[in-house]
């Protein structure tokens, strides 16, 4: 598998276990060293905070010339994520540049829970919350946090979104 | 034929149209095209003459016109200077098209051409604005292109002619990694192993590594795959930009041409294309499998292909002349919406007025014989045929909408009712023009054979003397045509319109209608009753009057005395 595997995967994969980023873990699975379980920390000090975020990564086969597939299985109540937990995120799409990595797209989605964009909203219902009542969505941003990312360390296999 | 007669009868139609109206050429004529497409080859050499620049008069090596008299094609021996000029150039001529424009910017701008092929494309080929733009704001424009680092290295080059600077070279090639003088930091050229941010390849020399003029390094191979990849991806390769997260410089066909030469190829198709499809002074001909472009300097006008599709340069329609595009193009969505199976029952069959049997029309002349009760009757207004034609003073009384309903009734639905009846008289009328169309075109692909039997008929006549039978059917589908298209200008003409235009409009409706319909039954003629002067006179009248009443209403149907 490692052998067909490009250079480029076998080091960005080598460097995040080495060298992670902090308040995120990138792991391969063994059977398949495209597919990546990731976990994002919620950023101190939002309504994320304490909750860790269950994601997957596909790194298609032509990545590193398209970009790789992320997907949210926490749930999380954020504009910019949709209840698929597919992530509206401009470098996942035409912004995607070959040279960016793992790495920046993990910290990039980071950032996103940080400074949620209601105005360009995956989720319209949320956006719209978002846009109107803002103190009511930051609440219910929490209570999510709390009722699916903070269980045992977040791992609640119940809550994972499931999609067929 | 007799030349006398002809003018005399000329002259006597020609009371009725605008006579003093200049004629207009036609760009749809044959020979005109043929000479437009000489004058483009000759044209290609020369790198100044482009196909948007102001006015230059149309074909000064074209042969005087004179000569279409055996064809009986109207002369055009005068065209006016305010003459559109859609020129058709086969794509293998693209190539030269498009430098011919970006020579004016590069000598203009003293950028490279790289950077002109950018900056036209972000203006859509449009010169003026492009120019406007970069003299508001230089920086702001070339930035907008993602040419801001390829202009600028250009410059530092022909400022600077330093011999120890690192200096792109001028032929594509792999080049070492620039001097860190641009704004990314580079570590400074060395021995040093380099790495290449796409495949994570750290032990480069800088001979394996590439970069555009923003100094963005990447190994050969990464820049061959990432090259590579966008052109698969397909037209929309030439907005490609550098691999950099967040560098909008754009990349060129000099990046093509030094790291993926096996795609440069498709590259410059792509790069033609978009030429093509973002100008708009330029379309390409829709016919099927047509590869020829019609290229105008006004982005107005008509043409005809040599695969024999007429079009017009602005909207790809058929020529639609006298509706503007965008009428035409209201009308067709408004056709399609509203003609529905009632509508092509309404349309393509009428009751005879005398027996009620349903007709449907397969010839092109409006003057129905019932071939049940063998009553005579218009097509198009259903009153008895005797009531038509110069005898009873009546012509054509068929093409006026009047609006009989009691309108002082303003409740919503009689208005709604009114409206509806409005569109179908407009929409009656212009589906039997077109049916009449395909019908004459039909006529057209027979047309040989009738002239081959009419030449064996009498021993005496040459392959030319029977061509007027040609000409008369090509008149007549134009006729038609033009005919289908003034109904759906004149509902869009203001009804509330007091100053008499609609009426004007209408009288000359008619008269075109009875031209076309006497030349429709004369064409129609069975060959051993053929009149041919009488045909060939009326195929002259009428593509007279055609022209000027396209003339008058191009020049917004003035009173004129």
């Amino acid at each position: 598998m490692a052998d067909n595997l490009p250079r480029r995967i076998v080091k960005e994969t080598q460097r995040l276990i080495a060298d992670p980023v902090p308040g995120i873990s990138a792991t391969p699975y063994t059977d398949n060293l495209r597919y990546f379980g990731v976990a994002i920390e919620g950023p101190a000090e939002t309504s994320y905070a304490n909750g860790v975020f269950q994601l997957e990564l596909f790194l298609p086969s032509e990545y590193p010339m398209s970009p790789p597939k992320v997907r949210f299985l926490t749930r999380i109540y954020h504009p910019n994520v949709d209840k698929l937990g597919r992530i509206c995120l401009d470098i996942l799409k035409d912004k995607w540049s070959p040279a960016l990595q793992i790495r920046t797209v993990l910290l990039s989605i980071q950032a996103l829970l940080s400074a949620p964009n209601p105005d360009d909203p995956l989720d319209n219902d949320v956006a719209a919350v978002w846009k109107n009542d803002e103190s009511k969505a930051l609440q219910l941003a929490k209570e999510w946090t709390r009722a699916h990312a903070i269980q045992g360390g977040g791992k609640g296999a119940d809550d994972a979104i499931v999609i067929d | 034929m007799s030349e006398s007669d002809s003018e005399e009868i000329e002259y006597q139609y020609s009371d009725d149209s605008d006579s003093d109206a200049e004629e207009t050429a036609a760009p749809q004529e044959d020979s005109g095209d043929e000479e437009r497409k000489e004058e483009s080859k000759d044209e290609k050499p020369n790198p100044l003459k482009t196909p948007s620049g102001k006015h230059t008069n149309a074909n000064p090596n074209a042969p005087p016109t004179g000569s279409s008299r055996f064809s009986l094609s109207p002369d055009y021996s005068s065209p006016s200077s305010s003459t559109e000029d859609p020129r058709l150039v086969p794509s293998s001529s693209l190539k030269g098209e498009m430098l011919n424009v970006l020579e004016e910017i590069i000598e203009m701008l003293s950028i490279p051409e790289e950077a002109a092929g950018a900056l036209m494309r972000c203006f859509k080929w449009n010169k003026e604005k492009l120019i406007a733009s970069y003299f508001d704001d230089p920086e702001r424009c070339l930035q907008k292109a993602g040419v801001l680092k390829r202009v600028r290295m250009l410059e530092d080059r022909q400022d600077a002619s330093a011999p120890t600077k690192t200096s792109r070279p001028l032929t594509p090639s792999r080049t070492s990694p620039r001097t860190a003088t641009r704004s990314t930091p580079l570590p400074p050229s060395s021995p040093l192993p380099q790495t290449c941010l796409i495949c994570c390849d750290d032990d480069l020399t800088p001979s394996e590594m590439y970069s555009m003029p923003c100094s963005h390094s990447f190994c050969c191979d990464c820049w061959s795959g990432f090259l590579g990849n966008k052109i698969d991806e397909g037209p929309s390769c030439v907005y490609a930009k550098c691999p950099q997260a967040g560098c909008e410089e754009i990349v060129s066909g000099e990046e093509v041409k030094a790291m993926a030469p096996s795609k440069i190829s498709q590259w410059d198709k792509y790069e033609l294309r978009s030429f093509v499809d973002l100008n708009k002074n330029t379309r390409w001909c829709p016919g099927t499998d047509c590869t020829m472009v019609a290229i105008t300097k006004a982005g107005v006008g008509d043409v005809k292909c040599s695969c024999g599709t007429s079009f017009c340069v602005k909207c790809g329609e058929e020529p639609h002349t006298p509706v503007v595009c965008k009428d035409l193009s209201l009308w067709l969505e408004k056709c399609q919406n509203e003609s529905e199976t009632a509508n092509w029952i309404l349309a393509n069959t009428k009751k005879c007025p005398k027996c009620a049997t349903r007709i449907e029309k397969n010839q092109g002349c409006n003057h129905m014989v019932c071939q049940q009760c063998k009553h005579e009757f218009c097509w198009i207004c259903v009153q008895p045929w005797e009531d038509h034609g110069a005898n009873t003073g009546g012509y054509y009384k068929c093409n006026k909408f009047s609006d009989k309903s009691n309108s002082d009734d303003q409740s919503d639905a009689a208005k709604a009712q009114r409206e509806l009846d409005r569109y179908l008289h407009y929409y009656q009328r212009y589906h039997a023009h077109s049916q009449a169309q395909k019908f004459a075109k039909k006529q057209l692909q027979q047309t040989e054979q009738r002239m081959v039997q009419l030449q064996d008929g009498s021993a005496h006549t040459s392959w030319i003397d029977v061509q007027f039978l040609k000409t008369a059917t090509e008149q007549l589908v134009e006729c038609r045509r033009v005919l289908k298209y003034t109904y759906t200008f004149a509902y869009y003409l203001d009804p509330s319109d007091k100053t008499g235009k609609k009426e004007r409009f209408e009288h000359h409706q008619e008269m075109l209608e009875k031209f076309t319909e006497n030349l429709s039954e004369l064409s129609e003629q069975s060959l051993d009753k053929m009149d041919r002067t009488g045909v060939v006179n009326m195929t002259r009248v009428v593509d007279r009057f055609v022209k000027n009443l396209c003339k008058y209403v191009e020049d917004g149907m003035e009173i004129e005395d």
